[in-house]
């Protein structure tokens, strides 16, 4: 794979042409050959570039002596569509969320990892995610992806039982069923409707008026959310959400550690990237 | 007989000329490396392949069971500096050998955090070679900016590079307190405008008799540094050209790609279902953005009158919106010409200032110095031919060059890493 650039040989032989033919001169090799850069290195006698490296591209005239050419595409925020009338609310949530997340969840989620090591805490994750199976199928019915709902709910079967609970994933391992994520919010999104303004909800974090529509659906779609508060006793499924809730933050509060240290304007980012997030979560 | 004689002179002329001509060559060409297997598209397009480069250890089953496993980032120091006094302190992350060890310092490339997640693969991969290492953000990062950065708008090469060697020399003094006898020699890469940095650095070092870096690694310099800017520009340009059911369209593709690329779900050697144009579009928002956090790094901390709308805590879209209306060119004309013609006292051109801020500014240097490795790829976005003729001539056998990649998209070859690691090493003169 990785070998020494056989080119030389060739221009070899026509320089040696040009050689025997008396003529040789930089300028005639650097007009025949212009196209070829490795012929352009030999080439001593060109002037040398007194002020500028490259000048001689026509994009360089215009790019240190004329204004900005043209009209610049729209900005981020208009490109991702997103409206944000309610900044200041939006960005009290985001430092109350912020101050949860780093001294309330952190902790405990620090704690929660040096007892439960990584894999079992996927495992717990990937349970988790089995159980939204209703969620999953529904969303992807309304959206008129049936290949989507088939493949969710065969994924659902094969993992609950020979996945152990869905713990693993040999429908994809084994059978190569990849996942059809969906939730209503996407399914709102097919059916037309925009996002509305950016939200930021105490704990739930970033969101939108369309999600939050969506999210009241998905929660309904939720099993988890009727077994523990409807099924099981009050302190067992606060303990149950609590738990699920610490598993999960423990798998990404790595990642939202890096992104909050790394950028200048956090909610900035946090909102930039969910939007990226959501369009990714809609198109696959 | 005599005309037998001539040919014959002729003909030995030639071929010494040819002898010649290929002596010269593999010096003055250095070497060229062919990707063969590479999935070559639009050097955008390839460029985009930078994400494919992550932290390679695949942990077993076995490792993530223990309590005791932690991913290689969670395996970092992060340690603190003061640069200046009554500014934050400049932050980095460290990978210390157990033993003592050379520390490669990492430069990330344009508005890069120390946390990138390129610099920490280039952290596994030196790492695991034997090395310890320890990466700080771009001269042109917020973060940097803020802590160690002695003017008020980055972008001008000298100084930047300056600084970033004054808060080198002040980490490596506290490192060596800290870590008595762990730090053996000091080697230096940089990537992309990391790599300008670390050439211009050299050119601070050379002569001197007890540098800090022993070795500069550059890989993928620009050549011209506002040329390299003026090509984002033109990136960035191409959404102009769509109109908004176009965007839409084109955005959730490009997006769809991203993510993949970015969540390790790409085939590696499949190619990327993205056009020029898509990449080209990707490549520059993400660099206007970087330049967003450039601007709005200045604005807080410094009041210089260019951007007009007032801070406001709870609504800062008027502020975001007079930065998206600029471009690196704007940024050139505005921001670093008004300060440099106020910190030289004279007035500048932006062709002076650029002068000053690429390579040929150190040419002499950078033909004469034996410890400089540069890596690059024939087809890097940010180089025209002429520039491309000018490394290889100013740089001779001390460059390499990759057939495929764009800018930084071959890193995830196991054989350009290879490469990479080689260009660090050190060979001791035999007596």
């Amino acid at each position: 794979m990785f070998r020494n650039k056989a080119q030389i040989p060739l221009v070899l032989l026509l320089l040696a042409v040009i050689f025997y033919s008396g003529t040789v001169n930089a300028e005639d090799i650097n007009d025949r050959y212009r196209s070829s850069t490795v012929i352009a290195m030999f080439d001593y006698s060109l002037p040398q570039p007194v002020l500028l490296v490259g000048v001689s591209e026509p994009l360089m005239e215009s790019a240190y002596t004329s204004e900005i050419v043209g009209q610049l595409p729209p900005s981020t925020n208009e490109i991702l569509e997103i409206e944000d009338p309610i900044q200041g609310f939006n960005r009290v949530m985001f430092v109350g969320n912020d101050f949860f997340i780093m001294w309330i969840m952190r902790p405990v989620s620090r704690t929660y990892e040096f007892i439960i090591p990584l894999y079992f805490r996927e495992r717990i994750g990937h349970i988790y995610d089995n159980s939204q199976m209703p969620r999953k199928v529904l969303s992807n019915l309304c959206r008129s992806r049936y290949k989507g709902a088939g493949i969710e709910f065969s994924r659902f079967l094969i993992n609950t039982t020979v996945g152990i609970g869905g713990a693993y994933d040999p429908a994809y391992d084994w059978w190569e069923l990849r996942p059809y994520p969906s939730d209503f919010g996407a399914a709102f999104a097919d059916w037309g409707f925009e996002h509305g303004a950016y939200i930021v909800l105490p704990i739930q974090g970033s969101t939108s008026v369309r999600n939050v529509t969506g999210l009241v659906l998905d929660t309904a779609a939720d099993p988890m959310f009727w077994v523990s508060w409807f099924l099981l006793p009050f302190p067992i499924g606060l303990s149950v959400n609590g738990g699920l809730s610490v598993n999960g933050a423990s798998l990404v509060i790595s990642a939202y550690e890096r992104m909050r240290s790394s950028s200048i304007d956090p909610y900035m980012t946090m909102r930039n990237y969910w939007y990226l997030r959501r369009i990714y979560d809609i198109e696959q | 007989m005599i005309l037998s004689n001539k040919k014959q002179i002729r003909t030995g002329l030639a071929g010494i000329a040819v002898v010649f001509i290929l002596l010269t060559a593999a010096v003055v060409n250095g070497e060229v490396f062919d990707l063969t297997d590479y999935p070559s598209q639009h050097p955008a397009v390839d460029s985009l392949r930078t994400e494919l480069f992550y932290v390679s250890k695949d942990s077993s089953a076995w490792d993530r069971m223990s309590p005791l496993y932690r991913s290689f980032y969670q395996t970092r120091t992060t340690g603190h500096t003061q640069i200046f006094p009554k500014r934050e302190p400049l932050t980095y992350n460290l990978w210390l050998q157990e033993k003592p060890a050379e520390l490669i310092v990492v430069l990330p490339g344009l508005g890069g955090h120390y946390s990138n997640v390129t610099s920490t693969a280039f952290a596994d991969l030196f790492y695991n070679a034997g090395y310890s290492v320890l990466v700080i953000s771009s001269a042109m990062n917020w973060e940097f900016m803020e802590s160690a950065s002695s003017v008020k708008a980055p972008g001008y090469t000298p100084v930047d590079a300056a600084d970033v060697l004054n808060a080198l020399q002040v980490i490596s003094k506290q490192l060596d307190r800290e870590y008595p006898g762990k730090i053996k020699r000091r080697l230096l890469l940089g990537y992309s405008l990391g790599a300008l940095h670390s050439l211009f650095i050299s050119n601070i070092e050379y002569g001197v008799k007890q540098p800090l870096f022993s070795r500069y690694l550059a890989i993928n310099p620009p050549v011209d540094a506002f040329y390299a800017m003026s090509v984002i520009d033109r990136y960035y340009m191409v959404g102009a050209k769509w109109d908004k059911v176009e965007m839409d369209r084109r955005l959730k593709k490009a997006v769809k790609v991203y993510m993949e690329l970015v969540s390790g779900k790409t085939d590696k050697n499949k190619k990327i279902e993205l056009d020029a144009d898509e990449a080209k579009f990707l490549i520059g928002v993400n660099f206007h953005l970087i330049l967003g956090d450039i601007i709005y790094s200045i604005y807080r901390s410094h009041k210089l009158g260019i951007i007009n709308a007032e801070y406001s805590w709870c609504d800062r879209n008027k502020i975001y919106a007079e930065i998206n209306t600029f471009s690196y060119r704007k940024y050139i004309k505005k921001y670093l010409l008004k300060v440099y013609s106020e910190k030289f006292n004279q007035k500048l051109t932006v062709a002076e200032l650029n002068r000053r801020s690429s390579l040929e500014a150190i040419r002499q240097s950078l033909m004469k110095n034996p410890a400089i490795r540069v890596l690059h790829t024939k087809n890097d976005f940010l180089l025209n031919k002429a520039n491309h003729k000018w490394l290889a001539e100013v740089l001779g056998e001390r460059l390499t060059l990759f057939s495929d990649g764009g800018h930084l998209g071959n890193f995830y070859l196991r054989d350009v890493q290879q490469k990479i690691i080689e260009s660090m090493i050190i060979k001791q003169k035999t007596k």
